[in-house]
């Protein structure tokens, strides 16, 4: 046992002295290096030497930097979970200025874009907005937003934070009226000034500022800020891009900030970073040339309503020539009678009559070339006595040939060419049948068919029979029916009464129907008759007189109807060949002298006379007569004048 | 191009508006002095190395010895960064030397040491003049100037962008 273990040890100390030939002096370092890493404090105190220059080197790779993200997110994520409370007043003091920060931005943005739809509302931009609205469907409120979202960001300034020194300047295309460096050291100055003023600490810079239409962005860096001058309206993702782009300046030229000359300015990277800083979004509204453009659009849309109006105009008094065209065409048209013309459901409408036997409307129009449409026609049914159209009318009844003319001649119907001798008989009777034709004359035409050896037929010795001719008579002398017609010795008796005008018409010519002449003598035999005993009426009628030779006023009136009744007398028997003579005796009672009385009775025949002949009367027919004065008593029944009457027939 | 911040700074009505009108064509209103306390402008000096471009930060009258520190308190906001100082005093009034001189080195203790030099002015006034100049260290040129009538204006300028074109 006791050999076991000295042969143990005895192997031992064989193997550290082994290890101590081989190794020798790095057994002393590796046991302190064991020691290092077995030891917690110095293995934290190593890890702390290094840390930094990880976290260097991890932000300097977007992988690294990825990984150690995660387990960070999900750390905090963790804490929050857990102690909510606690990290709730931990964010407490940046909450209520963030919170408020971006109300302001919110309201500001709404306020720009409601200044522009209002800037627009009327402008043809602002038109062609609200046709897009109606197209898309999209509120019109919506699409001036989505227009007026456009900003240009025009200049920006990097300047360093405590000297107020330009660090480098990029601008769009205007140039700043003073110097850059008078400007951002100003800025600064204004800056400062602020913060002075309201007491607010560094840390709580000026972030923004109004300049009319243009918008001042300070981008506050801890050793520059980055000034950028903007036209429009930035959205607020720009101040992010912007604070973005002023972090990678700080990174990439934070250690030359400090720099007096303007080597910096001059580093192509900054100025590509001071380039980008330009930011924009195109928007017509800046746009000066498009600008320029709106009176010239005005311009043409007024041209445009000006050429539609006259266009328009023209176009109507073209129609209304045409209207009036077509409304004097039918006015003037035979067998036509317009009555109205009117507008109505757009189309102009003609109304009144039209003979059946006149063409078509439509017809006529294709004729002179005229287009139908736009015209409507409402014609009633009418027979026209217009010679042109009966006659039309008759050639197309009767069937007769083309080259068969009508004519008529003093109510004479006079007829040329071939007839048909169904057509020949039917003309003949028209004669009297029509209100127009009296008599047909077919003495220029010949019958159709005929001998080649007849060439006319005479029609003249056409006969009626007594009742056609009778009948025919009493239709076209329109005889009352006081009148009577009778047939006798071969002719056409005419007896009875009637007023003597219709005599005198009527018996003016020698009418015959058929070869049945018309005999008005026993007419006119009855009429003298009848005239004669009128003028006995009137004869023998008596005027009274006063004591000298003023009428009575009853004589007076009896006077002034007695001499119209006279004059008419006098007037029909003139006509009816009948030879009246008047006598006018004046008469006195048998007061006074001789000589007295003799004046007297002449005076009162002449006031007589002169009133028959005021009434129309021929004085030829006037005499006078004055019967022998006899002196007596007063009378006053003999104070008068008494009209005498006779008439005869003239040989 | 080297351009560095060039605060004027001074006792009240010292003349330091008056010299930079001299020197410069003015780009701001000098309303922003009543306002802001401050006005800026800017020329160029053509050294003998390389032309330097002055940002000339004109400030209001201010005094560290009086007991309204309001103004004092202003402009040191604005004389953050500055590379240079102009310190300008009235030959006439000796107070206004310890006032600039007392500006300079509040700044230079709170900072950093940057160059200065010093403008007494008003020496058209010689009659009235009681400048004491012993006080000045051997660091801070001085230069007798007159905004009246320009003398040694622009030289004073001129020697301030020497230095800065050397540094």
């Amino acid at each position: 046992m006791t050999t076991e273990k000295q042969t143990e040890q005895q192997r031992k100390d064989d193997l550290e002295r082994l290890q101590k030939l081989l190794l020798g002096e790095d057994r002393s370092r590796l046991n302190l290096l064991d020691k290092r890493i077995s030891e917690f404090e110095s293995r934290a105190a190593d890890v702390a030497e290094v840390l930094p220059h990880v976290f260097e080197r991890i932000s300097k790779d977007p992988v690294l930097e990825a990984e150690l993200e995660k387990p960070m997110v999900r750390s905090m994520r963790s804490a929050i979970k857990r102690d909510a409370p606690a990290f709730a007043e931990f964010m407490f003091p940046v909450m209520g200025p963030a919170i408020r920060r971006a109300v302001a931005d919110a309201l500001k943005s709404l306020v720009q874009r409601i200044n522009a739809a209002m800037e627009h509302s009327f402008s043809i931009k602002g038109l062609r907005w609200r046709l897009e609205a109606a197209r898309s469907g999209v509120p019109f409120a919506q699409i001036v937003l989505g227009h007026t979202m456009r900003f240009a960001v025009q200049e920006a300034f990097l300047i360093a934070r405590d000297t107020g020194m330009v660090l480098a300047h990029a601008h769009r295309d205007e140039n700043l009226v003073l110097d850059e460096d008078a400007v951002a050291a100003m800025l600064t100055a204004i800056q400062s000034f602020i913060q002075d003023s309201l007491g607010m600490s560094p840390d709580d810079p000026l972030r923004s500022a109004e300049l009319g239409d243009r918008t001042m962005w300070v981008i506050n860096g801890p050793e520059a800020i980055l000034a950028c001058i903007i036209s429009g309206a930035p959205p607020r993702d720009l101040r992010d891009e912007l604070m973005a782009l002023l972090e990678s300046i700080h990174a990439r030229y934070g250690e030359r900030f400090h720099e007096t000359d303007d080597a910096l300015a001059k580093e192509s990277g900054l100025r590509l970073l001071m380039r980008q800083c330009l930011r924009e979004e195109l928007d017509e509204k800046h746009s000066s040339s498009k600008r320029s453009k709106a009176p010239i659009y005005w311009s043409l849309a007024l041209a445009a309503l000006l050429i539609l109006a006259g266009w328009a105009t023209w176009q109507e008094s073209q129609k209304r020539q045409f209207e009036s065209r077509v409304i004097d065409l039918f006015r003037s048209q035979p067998g036509y009678v317009v009555s109205s013309s009117r507008r109505q459901d757009g189309a102009l409408l003609i109304e009144g009559l039209r003979d059946p036997s006149t063409p078509p409307p439509d017809a006529i129009l294709t004729t002179r070339g005229l287009p139908q449409q736009g015209l409507r026609f409402r014609f009633k049914p009418f027979l026209s006595l217009e010679p042109a159209i009966v006659l039309q009318g008759l050639h197309s009844s009767l069937g007769l040939e083309n080259s068969t003319g009508l004519e008529l001649k003093d109510r004479t119907l006079v007829v040329n060419g071939v007839l048909q001798s169904n057509q020949a008989e039917n003309l003949t009777r028209l004669a009297g049948a029509h209100p127009l034709i009296n008599a047909v004359d077919l003495s220029g035409t010949k019958l159709a068919g005929a001998h080649p050896l007849i060439s006319a037929v005479d029609l003249s010795g056409t006969r009626l029979n007594a009742e056609e001719a009778l009948r025919l008579a009493r239709r076209q002398l329109g005889a009352p029916d006081t009148v009577e017609l009778t047939l006798l010795d071969g002719r056409i008796m005419v007896t009875g009464y009637s007023d003597i005008s219709w005599y005198l018409e009527q018996s003016g010519e020698l009418r015959q129907f058929g070869e049945w002449k018309v005999d008005f003598e026993p007419l006119l035999g009855g009429l003298r008759k009848g005239l004669l005993a009128d003028a006995e009426k009137l004869n023998e009628s008596v005027f009274y007189f006063t004591r000298l030779d003023s009428l009575t006023a009853q004589s007076e009136a009896d006077l002034q109807v007695f001499a119209q009744q006279l004059a008419s007398l006098m007037q029909s028997s003139d006509r009816l060949g009948v030879d009246m003579t008047i006598t006018l005796i004046g008469q006195v009672d048998g007061t006074g002298t001789a000589e007295q009385n003799a004046l007297t009775s002449r005076k009162r025949a002449q006031l007589v006379r002169d009133r028959l002949i005021r009434s129309g009367i021929d004085s030829n027919k006037l005499l006078f007569e004055y019967p022998a004065w006899v002196s007596g008593s007063e009378n006053l029944a003999e104070r008068r004048v008494i009209v005498r009457i006779s008439g005869e027939n003239r040989s | 191009m080297k351009s560095a911040k060039v605060c004027m700074v001074g006792a009240f009505g010292v003349g330091k508006t008056s010299l930079v009108r001299r020197f410069v064509h003015q780009q701001f209103d000098e309303r922003y002095h009543t306002t802001l306390g401050v006005k800026i402008d800017t020329r160029i000096v053509e050294t003998s190395n390389e032309p330097v471009k002055l940002v000339l930060w004109d400030m209001e009258g201010a005094d560290p010895f009086e007991t309204d520190k309001r103004p004092l308190t202003r402009i040191q906001s604005y004389l953050k960064g500055a590379h240079a100082f102009i310190l300008v005093t009235d030959g006439t009034r000796p107070a206004t030397v310890k006032t600039a001189l007392g500006l300079y080195h509040d700044f230079c203790r709170n900072h950093q040491y940057i160059p200065a030099i010093m403008l007494a002015n008003k020496a058209d006034l010689t009659a009235e003049w009681r400048f004491d100049d012993s006080v000045l260290p051997d660091t801070i040129n001085l230069y007798q100037t007159s905004a009246l009538d320009g003398q040694n204006v622009e030289e004073a300028f001129m020697a301030l962008g020497e230095i800065l074109a050397a540094l």
